[in-house]
């Protein structure tokens, strides 16, 4: 009994000693596992602009984060194969309209090698609308337009893929974050350059729900243009009127929706749509979108690198040790029980 | 021809009527699996993506639950994958919980009572419905609780902890029975207790802790990162939302705290939460230890198993009480604690209560429907303050010994 009292302490300590050499050689690699780059890059459209990732190593986290504002053609890595993409997808779907990243465009990769890569990234024009799928999947270009001395901001949505109901829908989100009051009123202008819409809708974004309004019906010809006025009393896609007041809308889309059977299996499914200012009034205050793309300007981005623990011989063999001990521990405690009538 | 003696000899015994109900129940359980053909699949998006990229669970990716609680999935999904072999786990496992809470509740109230109790529960809604279409830990974890309880009601320090070890190895909120089974066990079996946990803990979890333990501890650390959700709590910090890892999947490959490096807290962002009125966090925490650690003393003065299994479920309940973070699957340990609690209550008011629970917690499921008359907002701050209401009158209830208890 006393000799088993003793193996029992004796483990313990030993349980003890070996649990504190692991846990300090996890702290040491924890101080030292993320490496951050928050930096900005002078970008050209039509010009590659280039991001360096120095020094990871295999099986590492490489996780690039540019603003959505500024959408992107194309990602070449270089070497080839030093990192592998993992695609995005949020609970099941390729829609990264997630709130959480709503507003960036994420890239993440996993280091295939020990080494130092490029990201080449080919850019497009920097608008003030982060663009984003929403159903189905498609190919976007945003391009500048004057007509009339009139500056729009342009984009030329093409259908991928279209989601099970025939849709595609891609949305132009702002952040707008605003408690919506009764004198609010949204006026803009669009005009339909080519191809065939679904609809384009103006949605108001709350934390749980949506608010839409058609702006252009399917009807709308190629090259003819529509104004827009919303206010507290138009009626809404859901048939509701004013719901939205009082409410919190932390941010305002423009979606652009095709659908399938508007084009012949010949026929490009695209639409290419310009859209102007728009100028939104809410408890006085004044907010103008100007719409306008930039082909020049300056590239904010956050890459990181997250170095993955990877185990040495050492590290398994504690493991090992301390799983082995805590068995031997608790198998003196039960027979310490049961000699007590446990 | 077999006469209908035999067969009436058959209906006699406990254990035969009890495998009669138990297939009547089966059926009707596949039945309406058949007819609503939920899609169990979605909700098996992580499992996706781990087997498309060649990722392997905790090594490579932190899933939302401990392994018990995610790995059958994650083979029924490689091995057969089809939504029945997800509904038969299922089934079979909820066959093993409402037997041992009919067990439970046999030893220490009234048959008849003990077969109402277990036939209201069998037929509790959130519970059919994650049977039929819900392929989350909450089930199997169910089982560990019960089983729990089940034996620090028998005084059995071992089986309490490979059990409490289970259900933590299930989902988290297992492990908080073992403060009171601390309490009430005394000298070795305390011991007992807790190293028979760590030896159940060590066993599951050995492999993963020497491939990369970041990732293993990850899995249970990442919760710390969570807002409040569909509670009163959540309610109060104006987050109306519901849970769910609205982020990019791949972000589960990186560890916890690399994960929040990249993230601002935000009170839109439930896995990378602001609090707007931080207070309400560590209130609801505070709550949580105080009640958990009153009942648990309250245990050692219980003076028969009724009363210790009501003081026991008591102190589990806190943790649901006064939880920050709710989901309808969570109404269903706490629809069973409070069965356990009310014990002693008429049968009446037992049902009673036990249908009013039922009638809300659907409804707290339904709000998430689109197209109903009331909005998110409304609809979770009605749900919510039902319950809080219910459970007020559940524990005035289980205050008193009104001698219904068998």
């Amino acid at each position: 009994m006393r000799i088993l009292k003793t193996l029992s302490v004796t483990l313990f300590i030993i349980i003890l000693f070996t649990a504190s050499i692991l846990c300090l050689n996890l702290i040491n690699f924890i101080k030292t596992d993320t490496k951050i780059i928050v930096s900005h890059t002078h970008t050209r459209v039509g010009l590659p602009t280039v991001i360096e990732v120095p020094n990871f190593n295999k099986y590492d986290r490489v996780y690039l984060i540019l603003n959505a504002n500024t959408p992107i053609t194309n990602i070449v890595i270089k070497p080839k194969d030093a990192l592998v993409p993992l695609p995005l997808d949020v609970e099941g779907t390729e829609a990264d309209i997630a709130y959480p990243i709503l507003m960036s465009k994420n890239f993440f990769f996993v280091a295939n090698t020990t080494s130092s890569a490029q990201l080449i990234l080919y850019m497009q024009p920097e608008i003030p609308y982060a663009v984003k799928d929403f159903e189905g999947k498609t190919i976007s270009e945003v391009f500048g337009y004057i007509e009339n001395d009139k500056e729009y901001m342009g984009i030329d949505v093409k259908a991928v893929e279209f989601s099970q109901n025939g849709f595609t829908q891609t949305l132009l989100i702002y952040p707008l974050n605003e408690i919506i009051q009764p004198d609010f009123q949204v006026e803009g202008e669009l005009k339909l350059l080519e191809g065939k819409i679904a609809y384009v809708n103006f949605i108001l974004m709350t934390d749980n729900d949506l608010y839409g309004f058609n702006v252009a019906p399917f009807t709308l010809k190629s090259n003819t243009s529509i104004k827009f006025d919303i206010n507290a009393g138009t009626r809404e896609l859901f048939n509701r009127t004013g719901a939205f007041l009082g409410q919190r809308v932390l941010f305002i889309a423009l979606s652009v929706g095709l659908h399938n059977k508007q084009f012949s299996t010949n026929e490009t499914a695209h639409a290419r749509v310009a859209i102007g200012d728009i100028m939104i009034t809410n408890h006085g205050k004044k907010i103008t979108i100007k719409s306008h793309a930039y082909y020049e300007y300056d590239l904010p981005y956050r890459l990181y690198i997250f170095h993955k623990f990877q185990p040495t011989l050492e590290h398994v063999l504690l493991v090992l040790a301390l799983t082995l001990e805590v068995f031997a521990c608790s198998y003196v405690v039960v027979k310490l029980w049961r000699s007590e009538g446990g | 021809m077999l006469g209908s003696k035999p067969l009436s000899k058959l209906m006699k015994s406990l254990l035969h009527k009890y495998l009669i109900a138990l297939t009547a129940y089966d059926t009707l359980i596949i039945f309406l699996f058949l007819i609503s053909h939920p899609n169990i699949s979605a909700w098996l998006f992580d499992d996706v993506f781990v087997k498309k990229n060649g990722l392997l669970y905790y090594i490579d990716f932190r899933p939302g639950y401990p392994p018990l609680g995610k790995l059958p999935y994650l083979f029924l999904y490689n091995t057969l994958n089809s939504e029945e072999s997800i509904l038969f786990y299922h089934l079979i496992t909820l066959n093993v919980v409402l037997t041992i809470l009919f067990k439970l509740l046999k030893d220490i109230t009234a048959k008849r009572k003990a077969v109402i109790l277990t036939l209201t529960t069998a037929f509790y809604p959130p519970l059919i419905w994650v049977t039929i279409g819900n392929p989350h830990a909450d089930l199997l974890a169910l089982l560990w609780l019960l089983l729990s309880i089940y034996f620090i009601k028998n005084k059995n320090p071992m089986m309490v902890g490979i059990f409490s070890g289970l259900g933590f190895l299930t989902k988290i909120y297992n492990v908080m029975l073992l403060l009171p089974a601390f309490v009430l066990f005394k000298g070795w079996e305390r011991m007992v207790l807790l190293s028979s946990f760590l030896v159940t803990f060590f066993a599951v979890s050995a492999p993963f802790l020497a491939l990369d333990p970041l990732m293993y501890l990850s899995t249970f650390t990442h919760h710390s990162l969570r807002g409040p959700s569909e509670s009163v709590f959540a309610l109060l910090d104006g987050y109306f939302s519901h849970t769910g890892f609205r982020h990019p999947t791949y972000e589960a490959t990186i560890y916890a705290w690399q994960f929040a490096l990249v993230y601002t807290p935000s009170n839109l962002d439930h896995f990378r939460y602001a609090w707007n009125y931080p207070q309400l966090r560590y209130l609801s925490l505070a709550f949580q230890m105080i009640f958990l650690l009153l009942f648990s003393l309250m245990a050692i003065r219980a003076s028969h198993d009724a009363k210790m299994l009501k003081v026991i479920s008591l102190a589990s309940l806190s943790y649901f009480i006064f939880s920050a973070f709710w989901n309808p699957i969570l109404s269903i340990p706490h629809f069973i604690l409070i069965v356990l609690i009310t014990l002693d209550a008429k049968i009446v008011y037992q049902i009673l209560i036990l249908i009013g629970f039922a009638v809300v917690d659907s409804l707290h499921f339904l709000v998430w429907f689109p197209g109903l008359p009331f909005g998110v907002h409304l609809g979770l701050l009605v749900v919510t303050v039902s319950r809080a209401i219910l459970t007020s009158i559940a524990l005035y209830i289980a205050a008193g010994d009104r001698g219904g208890g068998s």
